[in-house]
């Protein structure tokens, strides 16, 4: 699903984000990806995403050579990954059901389709009953399970998560870490960057450490480790 | 495929039109602005297309007029008409006797009672002669032989008000061009900017357009779309100003100098609205363009 291949990323001011990381993530996976602050996490995400392109080395996501895709192509190929961030980005003055149709509109869906796809998605997150509230009188745990559910609209096969529970409470954090399991356990294959180790710790799943831009771990507690 | 075309495209103008009411404030400041330099254009046209047309008119008249000297025997008129006929240039010459002249007048003043009187006082008109030459170039050389005949009075050359219209054209379209081009720019600049400030209103909108996979049309479509709003009614507000002003002053003109041969404004109308309103589109347009150039990359950054 995801292969990176002696991938370094220097931003334009210098400062080294990544250094040769080599990493593979198969198709259904789970990853976490953690590392101090600074650990160029956040920048890994970004080059999945195409909003950075790598320095050197090649990223490959789904069979897309991702940072050879010209502007013009960076649209369609996000219709095909659901991103995630700490701050939830949503539209505060408007509703719940507006902020996960928005997505669709924006790529010329129907408002058939729209209505079709909107419903099941919130569900999927247990906010349908919510549908009608703006998006700042919900909780932080509510509005990070709305971006979520926006995220998943286009039913995209990888999700992205940079720190998605890093505003929230223990308990809303639980609660979005459950549902990024279940999407997970459905199929969608989940990178989620992190600091909460605890959470981490928690459950059995691949690890990958960051340090200074390095893959400094690779664990499966399950066996097989440095999956690539 | 098509209707998700068509959505795109309905959304796109939906947004435009939603985004440019949500500031009417600075959306009043640049259609003002594309309006008085919209109007600036039209005065210029209507200027230019009249110019243009005194001109034409003055130059289908007649090219060029001797007027005899009082008191000439017809005789002697007969000898210097036969001479201005010799002269290399000349093509036909006719003789106007002034009381001919003067019916004339009179038919063309009829109903106007200052001109009536003064005529009616007696015939203060001289005989003349009406001159056509073989052709506008030879004209001047054509004046400098005729104004020497003795008999001749003076002599009425319109080829000199032409060549004067031909300069005061120049000026006018000089000025005009730079006047517009100075305040088409700041319109431009005023535009550009109503879109900026809409663009930095929306970038978390944009932002998440962006992340969310909307084509770069569907995120700069409603900004242009404003924008031409934004210039095509500056040209609608300039397009009406200047066909009631001109209105106004073609009737006052017509009035006061029912000789000057004015457009009449039902002639210049269509094309001005069409020049104006499309000014202001591509006005709205380019100063879009501009504002977008590097704003949806800033605020996707953000
Ligand atoms: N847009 C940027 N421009 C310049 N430097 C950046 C940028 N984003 C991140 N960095 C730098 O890259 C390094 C990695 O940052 P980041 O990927 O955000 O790490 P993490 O998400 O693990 O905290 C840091 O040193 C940071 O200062
Ligand atoms: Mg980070």
């Amino acid at each position: 699903m995801v292969e990176l291949v002696g991938v370094t990323k220097t931003y334009p001011n210098g400062a080294g984000a990544l250094r040769g990381v080599d990493l593979t993530v198969q198709d259904g996976e789970f990853v976490y990806l953690i590392g101090p602050s600074g650990a160029g996490k956040s920048s890994l995400l970004r080059l999945l995403y195409r909003e950075e392109r790598p320095t050197r080395g090649t990223v490959v996501v789904d069979g897309v050579n991702v940072g050879r895709l010209r502007p013009g192509q960076v649209a369609m190929y996000r219709r095909r990954i659901g991103v995630i961030f700490q701050d939830f980005r949503l539209l505060p003055q408007w509703s719940v059901y507006k902020n996960v149709a928005f997505a669709l509109r924006v790529t010329g869906a129907s408002p058939r389709e729209i209505r079709r796809r909107v419903g099941p998605a919130l569900d999927e997150v247990g906010l349908w009953h919510k549908r009608d509230v703006l998006a700042t009188q919900l909780s932080g745990g509510e509005q990070q399970r709305v971006a979520i559910a926006r995220a998943m609209v286009h039913r995209p096969r990888l999700l992205l998560a940079d720190e998605p529970t890093g505003n929230l409470d223990p308990v809303a954090a639980r609660e979005v870490h459950r549902i990024l399991l279940d999407l997970n356990a459905r199929g969608t294959t989940v990178i989620m960057a992190t600091h909460a180790s605890h959470l981490v710790d928690d459950v059995r799943r691949r690890v990958v450490a960051l340090d200074a831009g390095r893959v400094v771990r690779d664990a499966r507690a399950g066996g097989y480790a440095h999956g690539g | 495929m098509a209707a998700r075309l068509l959505r795109e495209m309905w959304t796109i103008l939906t947004e435009g039109v939603v985004d440019f009411l949500r500031t009417p404030g600075i959306a009043v400041a640049s259609v003002g602005t594309a309006a008085v330099a919209l109007l600036l254009v039209g005065a210029y046209l209507v200027a230019a297309t009249n110019i243009a047309h005194l001109s034409r008119t003055v130059s289908s008249q007649v090219d060029m007029r001797l007027f005899l000297s009082a008191g000439m025997r017809p005789k002697a008129e007969r000898l210097l008409a036969a001479r201005v006929r010799r002269v290399a240039g000349v093509r036909s010459v006719t003789f106007i006797s002034k009381a001919e002249a003067l019916a004339q007048l009179k038919r063309e003043f009829a109903g106007n009672g200052a001109v009536e009187a003064v005529l009616a006082e007696g015939n203060p008109l001289l005989d003349s002669l009406d001159v056509r030459t073989a052709s506008p170039a030879v004209s001047d050389r054509v004046a400098r032989a005729l104004g020497r005949l003795p008999g001749v009075a003076h002599l009425v050359y319109p080829g000199q008000t032409v060549a004067r219209l031909g300069a005061v054209l120049t000026v006018v379209r000089w000025a005009g061009l730079v006047l517009a081009s100075l305040l088409a720019l700041s319109s431009f600049l005023v535009t550009s900017n109503a879109i900026r400030l809409a663009v930095l209103g929306r970038r978390r909108e944009i932002e998440i357009m962006l992340l969310v996979g909307a084509t770069r049309a569907m995120v700069r479509g409603p900004f242009l779309v404003e924008g031409m709003l934004l210039g095509a009614l500056g040209g609608v507000v300039a397009t009406v100003v200047t066909v009631v002003g001109y209105g106004a002053v073609a009737r006052a003109l017509t009035a006061a100098a029912p000789f000057l041969p004015i457009v009449p404004p039902a002639q210049v109308n269509a094309r001005l609205a069409f020049d104006l309103v499309l000014g202001g589109v591509v006005l709205g347009w380019v100063g879009a363009l501009f504002a977008l150039r590097r704003l949806i990359r800033v605020a996707s950054e953000a």
